[in-house]
């Protein structure tokens, strides 16, 4: 053990490096595949939603009554608690 | 059984345990990690709940957790794909935490606390109304929840009976009188999801003059729904929240720091009575639909006290009752109470009657802390010197920090982690907001009043107000005698104290009626601006020694300020938001 940890003591500058490195290479990582999921996924969902007239958002509903939305929430059983939707 | 509600990772994380169904502690994490409105996952506040309890991990029944994250996730993805393409930035900064932590959530919890049982996930605004009703003094009630945003949810207006709660009717993202609120807050240079507060204070310095420039970017029906005009925001894409067509309606935003001008004071004022106005109709439409004239309250705009101070005078209903802890960090309560009371179907066991839920000191601790720090202090040999002495410190105009048991619950302090001072005196509020708080000198201070007295002080019309949730007017012949707490409109956002809930608390003030006449302190929270209210003996003796504290009377303690030189900093380059 004693050896081991002396190892770990000898080798920690160039560990910490390269686990530095590592998240760097996350990040960039991270970027591109944020990019490519939103300037694709996101985007085709948007564009085709648009065409197709639906909407994701209610920005702009209708003033010519209440805007209560009459949706009830009751207790459900418990097994549906459990669920994170 | 145990349970414990966590709330986490928008702003304000919490736990909260009960046992039973008495809850046993609760605390916000900012308090442990120093880090106001601390959104990271509660472990510190976890950890000192299962140590009140006598507890390990292994001996948890239940958790629950305070909204639904993936109903949460399809919200902000509907938003990305509705305004796409200019949601990228938030997209950009907000998916790695969410792709990282919040969707990990069972693992996130499985991972820091080692539990391995099922959690209960709970609707965001189902944990409001919970965490309102369910420690109320009442049976039955009606329920409004209203705050920034839930999952889906930014207001519901529900019905609670004996265990069960019912929501009717609710308004959906972006239409959010709490979004509304932030959004002023940000435009008016203060910091959001913090200082909404701020500007409720600032309120009344003004007149609603923009009161039809709201009505633009507001759409108010009679039954209280409402309607935000989307053109003036633009939170459901960006990180900011006006937009260019507000600023051209209101004027330029106001930067932090700088100069408040009358124009702001009077859109602060157009501000709440907009709110007022939606609240007010919102209530008079659930009293209606309900029939009941209980009404509990609970979401961020809950803690809107100025008008919560006018409700019965503006709707039917006769009583009231509103958590301490009405912002998220309540949802960790309120998860779960839900789950003990209404998952499981156990009766309620208790009203919520003590905020006095977080970690408390001994005197063994406090002496210890003292003695290794090499710190002067006195010791008192009872209740009576301790309270004759505080009392007349403060007479004589000294600033007292008060540490003194169990740290309280929710954002007020009231009575344990407080500063007090002398109400009667004219220079005291400038002296405290220059020298002590660093803060804004338009903030008003609250009192504290001893509950027997208070229908003798204020316009109000039942003489407990324990949790400081409350302004009402204070009675026009005694403004005079009691300036360093009223308002500039004449208001006060009173604590009522009683020797029950807390008897050396009580006793101070009782104390300085007999030097004084005057049964009234003022009560502010014991940090300094910036930081959160302090939870341990170091923070408070620490926040003493950098700020113009002159007293600390921490349990049977008293240390004094000059006399502990060697410690001495200044806080006023630290303190901002």
């Amino acid at each position: 053990m004693g050896i081991w940890s002396d190892l770990k003591e000898l080798f920690e500058p160039i560990t910490s490096k390269i686990e530095w490195f590592g998240k760097q290479i996350q990040k960039v990582v991270n970027c591109i595949l944020l990019l490519i999921v939103y300037f694709t996924g996101v985007a085709f969902t948007s564009i085709s939603a648009k065409i197709m007239g639906k909407k994701f958002l209610d920005l702009n509903p209708d003033r010519s009554s209440s805007y209560w939305i009459e949706e009830e929430t009751i207790t459900k059983p418990r097994e549906e608690y459990k669920r994170m939707f | 059984m145990h349970v414990l509600g966590i709330s986490c990772y928008y702003h304000d994380s919490a736990a909260c345990l009960i046992k039973d169904g008495l809850i046993i502690a609760a605390a916000e994490e900012e308090r442990f990690t120093r880090k106001k409105h601390d959104t990271s996952f509660p472990i510190k506040a976890i950890e000192y709940c299962l140590k009140e309890a006598g507890i390990t991990v292994k001996e948890l029944n239940h958790v629950a957790f305070y909204e639904k994250p993936l109903v949460k996730f399809e919200r902000l993805i509907n938003q990305h794909i509705e305004m796409f393409p200019r949601s990228f930035p938030m997209f950009f900064q907000a998916m790695p935490n969410w792709l990282s932590e919040k969707l990990r959530l069972p693992a996130v919890i499985r991972k820091k606390l080692k539990y391995k049982k099922s959690v209960f996930y709970i609707e965001h605004h189902m944990t409001h109304a919970a965490s309102s009703f369910l420690v109320s003094p009442f049976k039955e009630a009606a329920i409004l929840t209203v705050d920034g945003i839930g999952e889906w949810d930014s207001t519901t207006l529900g019905y609670g009976k004996e265990n069960d709660i019912r929501i009717i009717k609710r308004l959906k993202f972006p239409h959010s009188l709490g979004l509304l609120y932030s959004t002023v807050t940000a435009f008016l240079g203060f910091s959001v999801n913090n200082s909404e507060y701020k500007v409720m204070g600032l309120a009344p310095y003004g007149k609603p003059n923009y009161y039809e420039e709201f009505k633009k970017i507001i759409d108010i029906k009679e039954d209280g729904s409402y309607a935000l005009n989307m053109d003036y925001f633009v939170f459901h894409y960006k990180k900011t929240m006006p937009s260019k067509k507000f600023e051209e309606l209101f004027g330029p935003a106001r930067t932090k720091e700088s100069l408040l001008t009358q124009r702001h004071k009077d859109i602060a004022a157009s501000l709440q009575k907009i709110t007022e106005e939606v609240m007010f109709k919102m209530l008079n439409h659930l009293h209606k639909i309900t029939g009941s004239d209980n009404l509990c309250i609970a979401g961020g705009v809950a803690l809107n006290s100025v008008a919560n101070g006018k409700i019965k005078a503006n709707t039917p209903f006769k009583e009231i009752f509103i958590n301490p802890a009405a912002g998220d960090a309540g949802g960790s309560m309120g998860a779960a109470l839900y789950a003990y009371n209404t998952i499981l179907g156990n009766s309620r066991k208790q009203e919520f009657n003590s905020p006095y839920l977080g970690p408390g000191f001994s005197n063994n601790y406090i002496q210890a802390f003292l003695e290794k720090n090499e710190i002067i202090h006195y010791r008192f040999k009872s209740d009576e010197e301790l309270i004759k002495k505080t009392a007349e410190l403060i007479f004589k105009n000294n600033v007292i920090g008060w540490f003194q048991g169990r740290m309280e619950w929710g954002p007020r302090a009231l009575g344990s982690r407080s500063i007090l001072s002398n109400a009667c005196n004219t220079q005291m509020k400038d002296i405290l907001n220059a020298k002590v708080k660093h803060r804004e000198m338009f903030r008003p201070f609250a009192p504290v009043i001893s509950e027997e007295d208070a229908l003798d002080w204020f316009e109000m019309d039942k003489k407990d107000e324990p949790f400081m949730l409350f302004v009402y007017p204070i009675k026009e012949e005694k403004r005079k005698l009691i300036p360093a707490v009223t308002h500039v409109d004449g208001s006060g956002r009173l604590q009522t104290i009683n020797k029950t809930q807390n008897s050396r608390y009580y006793g101070v003030i009782k104390e300085f009626e007999k030097y004084s006449g005057i049964p009234i302190l003022i009560n502010t929270s014991f940090n300094i601006r910036g930081e959160p209210i302090v939870c341990t003996p170091y923070e408070a003796y620490k926040c003493m020694m950098g700020t113009g504290i002159d007293y600390l009377i921490m349990g049977d303690f008293l240390i004094k300020r000059e006399d502990n030189p060697q410690h001495l900093w200044d806080s006023e380059s630290l303190a901002s938001d």
